[in-house]
């Protein structure tokens, strides 16, 4: 009974050793993005560690920050005066240059922007896998927060929430290798898609006749993904040019570190283009056109 | 002159202490799972704040190895899949990689595991190594796939490098109690 048994787990393991990898690559090779009840309960079970770990941390750095380097409190103390001076004047000069901004575009016809509602987080973890980098932050489903919603630091675009827990969040970082955005060349106006590449970079490929400069600013173009328009993406580094190819790969550098990254920002309103596709296909929209597609 | 009592842990402080030897395979499922989420815990949140964002020190490859060796094929099967479930859903790394590269190193295990005198270095040294190699390759091939393209620079080579050395000397420092004989090594 125990050979038979035996010989039945040696077929079995052996023959699902030689299909699973098949199974694997024939997938969309994506994350889990929409994961089931059980792997969230499992993060969940792990982020009191994290939690602990994280406001160990901050208290002691916040300790030290707060008593041993207090001797340099009162140097920075008067620095800060001035330049809170020098900031001030010149908040009063933007508030007159964005009195002045709004009259135009609305003699213009143009469409204010609409207010995001913005949700601030703390990062409570980053998963050390250099090939799949994520961020952990500390708002979750309990807070609002839902999969695909855009995050945000004051640098600019730092990814989208890729899952959700009850009490965290992860974030799938711009330079993942699996995310992608719509951006445009601030200077000359161009849209391209931006994917993510290894090495804290990311890739954008546009056509050789595209005038493209080293140091030329990327920005969202605000068409999809809920980003709003005009924000800071990244900065380009490199161009390089294939004789063979009709395309130009530009290499950028994003100007959010993520690797110094402590607070961000959750853009929890809802995106327009979204919303209006699923009001009117409602929320199995696509599972029905692929449907639909495959003639089932 | 009457022989002095020994002192006598109390009860709970020797649970307490028991609770301590962190160790792959105690052959209590409750401490495997618990010893497996502290150990994914560390890996995911506490390492990563200390060594950076290079991804030098992998505690889960040598954890599992170990416990695919010394535990009981079901047990080791599903603490396996547990550590693998942990790694792809705390990472952004595509759904089902480490559930199939950790499969394949169970098949692997499982197979060659009768055949090999576990009370030597030689064997736990091989399989540790061709493990860890397997993982790195199989997430480097994977990121290949996903970007279609493939840069390994130097210090991509030693990143790797350290990480394999550290998985063989964790492997090895974990199987020590069980290559003297302190703990068996459990058969089919």
């Amino acid at each position: 009974m125990k050979d038979s048994f035996k010989r039945f787990a040696t077929f079995f393991m052996l023959a699902s050793a030689l299909v699973a990898p098949f199974i694997f690559f024939s997938s969309p090779l994506r994350s889990w993005q929409n994961p089931h009840w059980f792997f969230t309960l499992l993060q969940d079970a792990i982020h009191p560690v994290e939690r602990v770990w994280h406001n160990t941390t901050e208290g002691v750095t916040s300790w030290w920050h707060t008593y041993i380097n207090l001797t340099r409190a009162a140097g920075e103390n008067d620095e800060l005066k001035q330049k809170l001076n020098q900031l001030e004047a010149r908040i009063l000069a933007f508030d007159e240059q964005m009195l002045e901004n709004q009259r135009l575009r609305k003699l213009l016809g143009f469409s204010s922007r609409s207010e995001k509602k913005l949700l601030a987080a703390e990062v409570v973890g980053h998963n050390p896998f250099a090939t799949f980098e994520a961020l952990r932050i500390s708002r979750g489903a309990l807070d609002g927060i839902r999969a695909g919603m855009p995050v945000v630091a004051a640098d600019g675009i730092v990814g989208k929430i890729i899952r959700a827990g009850q009490t965290f969040s992860d974030v799938q970082l711009l330079v993942d290798s699996d995310f992608h955005m719509d951006v445009l060349l601030q200077r000359t106006r161009v849209r391209g898609v931006l994917s993510g590449a290894t090495k804290g970079h990311c890739i954008l490929q546009l056509h050789k006749r595209v005038e493209i400069r080293i140091g030329d600013t990327l920005i969202t173009s605000g068409i999809v993904g809920g980003y709003p328009k005009g924000l800071p993406v990244g900065r380009v580094i490199r161009i390089t040019h294939e004789t063979e190819n009709v395309a130009q790969s530009v290499t950028v550098e994003p100007w959010v570190d993520h690797r110094r990254l402590e607070e961000v920002m959750v853009i929890v309103s809802p995106d327009p283009e979204l919303e209006t596709i699923l009001e009117a296909g409602g929320p199995q929209w696509s599972q029905r056109a692929l449907n639909k597609h495959l003639g089932e | 002159m009457p022989a002095q009592t020994p002192w006598i842990i109390p009860t709970p402080f020797a649970n307490f202490k028991e609770l301590l030897k962190v160790r792959p395979y105690t052959g209590s499922l409750r401490k495997d799972i618990f010893y497996l989420f502290i150990i994914c815990a560390i890996h995911q949140s506490i390492l990563p704040s200390i060594v950076g964002r290079y991804h030098l020190v992998d505690l889960m490859t040598p954890w599992l190895i170990v416990t695919l060796v010394v535990a009981p094929l079901g047990r080791g099967l599903l603490l396996t899949i547990l550590g693998a479930l942990l790694m792809e859903t705390g990472s952004t790394a595509p759904a089902g990689m480490y559930l199939t590269a950790f499969w394949m190193i169970a098949t692997g295990v499982f197979l060659s595991k009768a055949s090999l005198s576990w009370r030597h270095y030689f064997p736990w040294i091989v399989t540790l190594t061709i493990a860890e190699l397997w993982i790195i390759l199989f997430e480097l091939f994977v990121n290949a796939v996903i970007l279609n393209n493939f840069e390994f620079t130097l210090q991509d080579f030693a990143i790797q490098s350290t990480r394999l050395g550290f998985g063989i000397a964790l492997g090895m420092v974990l199987c020590h109690r069980f290559r003297t004989g302190d703990d068996p090594v459990g058969n089919f």
